[in-house]
């Protein structure tokens, strides 16, 4: 059993009672001004808030307004309207240009732009991007892209770090005006990074849609030394047009017989789009057997593709060719799909391919004249 | 909510024309969450003479349509608010005795929020971005075809002719 402490023993056993009642009636005032006065720094806190609230929707509604009213009389004289307008009301008007490009396209959208350039967002924006300071090169970059404003290669090139963010929004501002030097431009910036993101990879293909030729000349260098670049950098090509003419294509079909099978994977890729240059065909040849024997599957797999997407009797032969050794279903399906019709003379019933499966149950029936192979009832 | 004007003016769905000849000044609900946009679309379609009111929310725009008084003739409806969604409150304008054209104005373009817009009662379905020429032009058009409409709602006179 606990016996009670001498405080309490004292105190008829309230721990209470040893204070008397003018202390006690102290410090409830203490406890009651407390409250009040933190009642009191909330309260104005709140109110505070409130009134700032308001001003910040008035001063929003009455940019708003300028803003409107001048897009509307089309000829506004747009410096000497921001010259009026105070550091805080610039601000906001710089957000509901942001705020407009989201929202509108087409000439309205020319027009947020051309406001944007009228009270000197852009030279802004491109002494944000010179800055040495990452926050403000990110915020210079989006403002570019924002507007889709067409900024000069080298200057982009110069500015960029090798940082991937900004890499990439430099690739995606040059892609708002692609020709051969925004597009060589926007190879050397990618060339940079060890990756690219998905984004990166969406930019770049954006920018070399229709002329993939400046990539293929930059990979007939064969410098690129990180693997996963050049699996991305080749399925740009895949997604791009087909470059015509003589483009290099040495760097692609190196890419055949790389270490990493994600590049041998995205070269068979791209050269499936090449089946029409007959020096392309010739060094895929060469390479062809290798590719058959593949440890990869997914490599084995575009390899078939990549003679599906030829299509002429000759990368057929290869697939029957292929269809005698490979064993994996899904890649049997790659062949089937590339032979078409043809691919019952090569895969059984089942989609196997041993000889006696293959043809056990098939006979020539020449009597029906049918020219093709026909299983028997 | 607000409103642009208070004085009444010839119904698209009640079939009434403008006396002049020239277009009626459309009503128009604009009802979407964010300020910009209730605030841009204000502009831009008073701009071309309709008459605008705003909600920021289903509720609030149902509240409006649902007025004895009301004679909106068209909606643009935003698909992702808070509280009553975009297409919670397409299905309850339809159940409206009369209800507006409604038209849909979206970030989201997916095929299924489309397909699901238009099963529900849309009459056409804007993404954003949006060019406001074309949108101001797609109004115009459902709103004149409506104009056009018997006041009856009877079928048009390619059925009218095979039943005689």
């Amino acid at each position: 059993m606990i016996s009670p402490s001498p405080l309490q023993a004292q105190s008829g056993g309230s721990t209470w009672h040893f204070l008397e009642t003018g202390t006690v009636l102290v410090l409830l005032a203490i406890v009651t001004v407390t409250i009040l006065l933190l009642v009191a720094v909330v309260l104005s806190k709140a109110v505070r808030n409130a009134e700032r609230t308001r001003r910040k929707t008035r001063l929003e509604q009455s940019v708003r307004r300028t803003l409107y009213e001048g897009l509307a009389a089309g000829d506004a004289d747009w410096e000497g309207l921001v010259a009026d307008l105070s550091d805080r009301e610039q601000k906001v008007l710089v957000r509901l240009l942001e705020r407009g490009t989201e929202l509108v396209s087409g000439s309205a959208a020319e027009d947020l732009s051309a406001l944007a350039e009228a009270i000197d967002l852009r030279e802004r924006a491109r002494t944000k991007i010179e800055s040495e300071n990452r926050y403000e090169r990110l915020r210079g970059l989006t403002l570019f892209i924002e507007f889709g404003w067409v900024a000069d290669p080298e200057w982009l090139l110069a500015c960029t770090s090798a940082d991937r963010d900004e890499a990439e929004a430099a690739i995606r501002i040059l892609a708002n005006d692609p020709n051969p030097v925004t597009r060589l431009a926007g190879v050397e910036i990618a060339l940079r990074q060890p990756s690219l993101s998905v984004y990166g990879t969406h930019v770049l293909s954006d920018l070399l849609e229709d002329d993939p030729e400046p990539l293929l000349q930059q990979l007939d260098r064969q410098d690129v030394d990180e693997p996963e670049l050049l699996a991305q950098l080749l399925r740009v090509l895949v997604h791009s047009e087909t470059a015509t003419g003589d483009a290099p294509m040495a760097g692609v079909l190196a890419g055949l017989r790389h270490d990493s099978p994600i590049v041998r994977e995205a070269a068979c890729a791209v050269l499936g789009k090449y089946g029409w240059r007959a020096e392309v065909r010739d060094q895929v040849d060469l390479a062809v057997t290798e590719l058959f024997e593949d440890p990869a599957v997914q490599v084995r797999i575009q390899a078939y593709e990549m003679l599906a997407s030829w299509g002429d009797t000759a990368a057929r032969a290869k697939l029957a060719r292929a269809a005698e050794t490979e064993a994996n279903p899904r890649a049997l399906f790659t062949i089937a799909r590339g032979l078409g019709n043809e691919a019952k003379l090569f895969l059984g019933p089942d989609g196997t391919t041993s000889m006696e499966q293959r043809y056990g149950s098939w006979r020539e029936v020449p009597e029906l004249g049918i020219d093709h192979p026909q299983r028997l009832p | 909510m607000s409103e642009s004007r208070d004085q009444p003016t010839p119904n698209v769905r009640a079939g009434q024309s403008n006396p002049g000849g020239e277009r009626p000044p459309y009503r128009t609900l604009v009802i979407d969450d964010e300020d910009d946009v209730r605030e841009l679309l204000e502009y831009l379609l008073k701009q071309e003479e309709f008459r605008v009111q705003t909600a920021a929310d289903g509720e609030e725009g149902l509240e409006r349509l649902e007025r004895e008084d009301d004679e909106t003739d068209l909606v643009l409806l935003d698909i992702s608010m808070p509280g009553m969604g975009g297409f919670e409150t397409l299905k309850r304008i339809q159940t409206l005795e009369d209800p507006p054209l409604t038209v849909i104005l979206s970030s989201t373009g997916t095929e299924d929020h489309q397909v699901r817009a238009f099963e529900n009662g849309a009459v056409d379905y804007v993404t954003k971005p949006f060019s406001p020429v074309v949108l101001v032009a797609r109004l115009n058009r459902h709103l004149e075809r409506e104009a056009d409409r018997e006041p009856s709602g009877m079928p048009g006179p390619w059925i009218s002719a095979t039943e005689k």
